[in-house]
């Protein structure tokens, strides 16, 4: 059995220049079990990963996982770089590191390529990348050549044989993920023997090493908790490739979806009462479709309505997340909710809380809603953030929007009119969310309440785009205050109607808003 | 597949509360989607024996109702001789994807116990049935103790 040498214990290093999720650091590959290493969402391929070894490593094979949780990489490159020759004198120097070569200063050569194409599904989980040029030396014999079953194999060269015979620096650099994926590898485990010209007394102590870990191994692996880091580096490879978590925490009942009992990925709370995934709804809404009913309660039949609409149930889908970040092996059934994934992104925009559930289906939307949504693209994405938010966030957005109205009534019932920025009904659930807030802490709510707004109302708001009037006299005729697609506009930046403009040619010179005069060809036309 | 899950956990819960009138529940380990059983009604004159059904679940439940057939001949005016059950509850208009296999067990005892000769599949019986009960009761007793299966002991 050779060592594998990516182990914290064998005083491998590791390092990655991009930026990783919290709790999946690079250093885990260096741990047994793994927890393995995912780059922050942002962070896009090719990542690089690079392993410093102790020593020079004839390295046999390399074992590469290429899932955490749902996050799968499809392309992966494997790079050497080889060590001066010489070598640690003992143990102690190979373990304390020393000295460790920077490998920003040499040079890596691919060694080996792998990467699983579109046709190929699901792509592996794992590769084994075998060196056919490995020998054992006599003076490891003890190490023997056990390759892992299980994995891709893929085989590992470079025209250089002291690359992969003598290497100091072992890289894996993640090419391609699977859609919607963020750079993630579960574990890599780097197999070989100590390089020709290694000291002998460090062989020695090192086959010393190997034989008392493989038997406090065997001792351990029994008892659970007693893990002795040694005993790590002498775990068979497919042992640690991170087997399913014991069942131990079952899946609380109220994750599962009141009709198909799989794990939710967007609660919905029914008038009922039941909560079910918003899939199920919609399904249930396309099954009445078919019998030419608006979409109902699937519990009690009773159509939806303003009183009796579904809502996002946003605490649950909380403790939803969190379950599933601890419960990788549920997580991969569930549907992916937030991320690049095209289709549930489309589900998760219609999940608005003014939204009734039949916006999937498109039957019982009021029809000035239903031509507002194709204009306002920028509104479902101000939706998703809506049904992300915090409380605060929340009550700062509608903070924010209530005081657009106060301030200006005028907007306010113009936009009311147009139907398709602040419908009444998002109105009232954001009012109902406000006011069970201020039940709970009435106490401090003036003062925490005004100066909130003294706050917001100074801040330009990014996340919600509030109708200023502005924005009214773009897209309506100053004169008439009615919508159009065409608009002629004076320099003032002012609209007008073409009907305004004809009606009265002595009027129209005269801007309503600014007073200001023009002549007729300060018009230029504008369409919206 | 949807239907899995949610058949698992039925099957699980009528297994466990141990239906009265649904006994000697059969399904398939590799198709969760047909099951067998006896219906075992407690009134006459069908309380001489026990029918065998079949339930198929379509791929699409809960979102479609599943099918009910009887396996065993039944002198029924709300079940025709192919064994096809006229059940609201299951009709593709009227089912809800909430309802439960065993409200749809429960209600085709019902009916079974109950026959509704103002719905039925067989106007024959159902005449039989409204104008000459006694003559009715005589007959499905004598179809049941011909045809039915024996009844479970408990």
């Amino acid at each position: 059995m050779s060592i594998n040498f990516c182990a914290s214990v064998l005083g491998a290093r590791i390092h990655c220049a991009a930026v990783s999720c919290d709790g999946y650091e690079p250093d885990n590959l260096l741990r047994r079990p793994s927890r393995g290493f995912l780059a922050e969402r942002f962070v896009r391929p090719p990542v690089t990963i690079t392993v410093t070894l102790p020593l020079n490593v004839d390295v046999s094979h390399v074992v590469v996982t290429t899932t955490v949780g749902a996050q799968t990489t499809t392309g992966l490159e494997i790079l050497a770089a080889h060590g001066a020759p010489g070598s640690p004198a003992d143990l102690e120097a190979c373990l304390d590191g020393g000295e460790m070569p920077d490998w920003r200063q040499v040079t890596f050569a691919v060694v080996a390529r792998a990467s699983s194409r579109v046709a190929e599904s699901p792509p592996p989980s794992s590769y084994v990348f075998v060196n056919a040029r490995f020998r054992e030396t006599r003076s490891a014999g003890a190490f023997g050549r056990a390759l892992p079953v299980g994995g891709t194999a893929r085989p590992m060269r470079h025209r250089d044989p002291v690359v992969l015979a003598r290497a100091r620096h072992v890289a894996v650099r993640i090419t391609s993920t699977a859609a919607a994926c963020v750079p993630a590898l579960g574990s890599v485990e780097i197999w070989g023997q100590p390089a020709a010209g290694t000291a002998m007394q460090l062989v020695r102590e090192l086959t010393t090493l190997h034989r008392s870990l493989t038997l406090r191994h065997v001792a351990t692996t029994c008892s659970p908790g007693g893990a002795n880091t040694l005993a790590e580096i002498a775990c068979p490879p497919r042992d640690v490739a991170g087997g399913p978590e014991p069942d131990c925490d079952a899946i609380p009942p109220d994750f599962l979806d009141a009709i198909t009992f799989e794990v939710m990925s967007l609660p919905v709370l029914l008038p009922s009462g039941h909560t079910v995934d918003r899939r199920t709804l919609e399904r249930h809404a396309a099954e009445e479709e078919r019998w030419g009913r608006p979409p109902s309660d699937p519990f009690t039949g009773v159509r939806f309505s303003r009183a009796a609409a579904s809502l996002p149930n946003t605490p649950l889908k909380a403790r939803i997340d969190a379950f599933l970040l601890r419960r990788p092996d549920v997580g991969r059934r569930v549907g992916r909710t937030s991320g690049r994934a095209t289709h549930h992104g489309a589900a998760f925009a219609d999940c608005r809380p003014d939204a009734p559930p039949t916006s999937a289906v498109g039957v019982g939307i009021p029809e000035e809603r239903r031509a507002g949504r194709k204009r306002q693209s920028t509104d479902d994405s101000a939706g998703m953030f809506v049904y992300n938010a915090s409380p605060t966030v929340l009550r700062r957005s509608t903070s924010a929007r209530l005081l657009q109205s106060e301030s200006s009534p005028v907007t306010s019932e113009a936009r009311a009119g147009s139907g398709h920025r602040l419908t009444p009904q998002q109105g009232d659930s954001h009012d109902s969310c406000v006011s069970k807030e201020n039940t709970v802490r009435d106490d401090d709510r003036p003062s925490l309440d005004s100066v909130l707004s003294a706050t917001l109302n100074s801040l330009p708001s990014f996340r919600l785009r509030t109708k200023t009037s502005e924005e009214d006299d773009v897209t309506m005729c100053s004169r008439c205050r009615q919508q159009s697609g065409v608009f002629y506009r004076p320099p003032c930046g002012h609209s007008f109607c073409r009907s305004c403009l004809l009606k009265d040619k002595h009027v129209a010179k005269v801007c309503d808003r600014c007073e200001a005069t023009f002549t007729a060809k300060d018009f230029t036309r504008v369409h919206v | 597949m949807a239907a899995t899950r949610r058949l698992t956990k039925e099957l699980q819960d009528i297994r466990k509360s141990g239906l009265k009138v649904f006994r000697d529940i059969q399904v398939d380990e590799t198709n969760i989607l047909t099951w067998n059983g006896l219906i075992v009604p407690d009134s006459a004159p069908y309380s001489k024996g026990a029918f065998r059904i079949e339930i198929n679940f379509p791929a699409e439940y809960p979102f479609k109702p599943p099918k009910v057939t009887f396996k065993t001949r039944i002198y029924h005016p709300n079940i025709d001789e192919k064994g096809q059950v006229c059940l609201p509850i299951i009709s593709p208009e009227n089912w809800k994807p909430a309802t439960k296999t065993d409200q749809v067990i429960q209600a085709l005892a019902m009916l079974v116990n109950d026959p509704e000769p103002e719905h039925p599949l067989r106007a024959d019986l159902a005449e039989e049935y409204a104008k000459d009960k006694k003559k009715f009761m005589k007959n499905a007793e004598d179809y049941t103790k011909k045809f039915s299966e024996k009844r479970p002991a408990d």
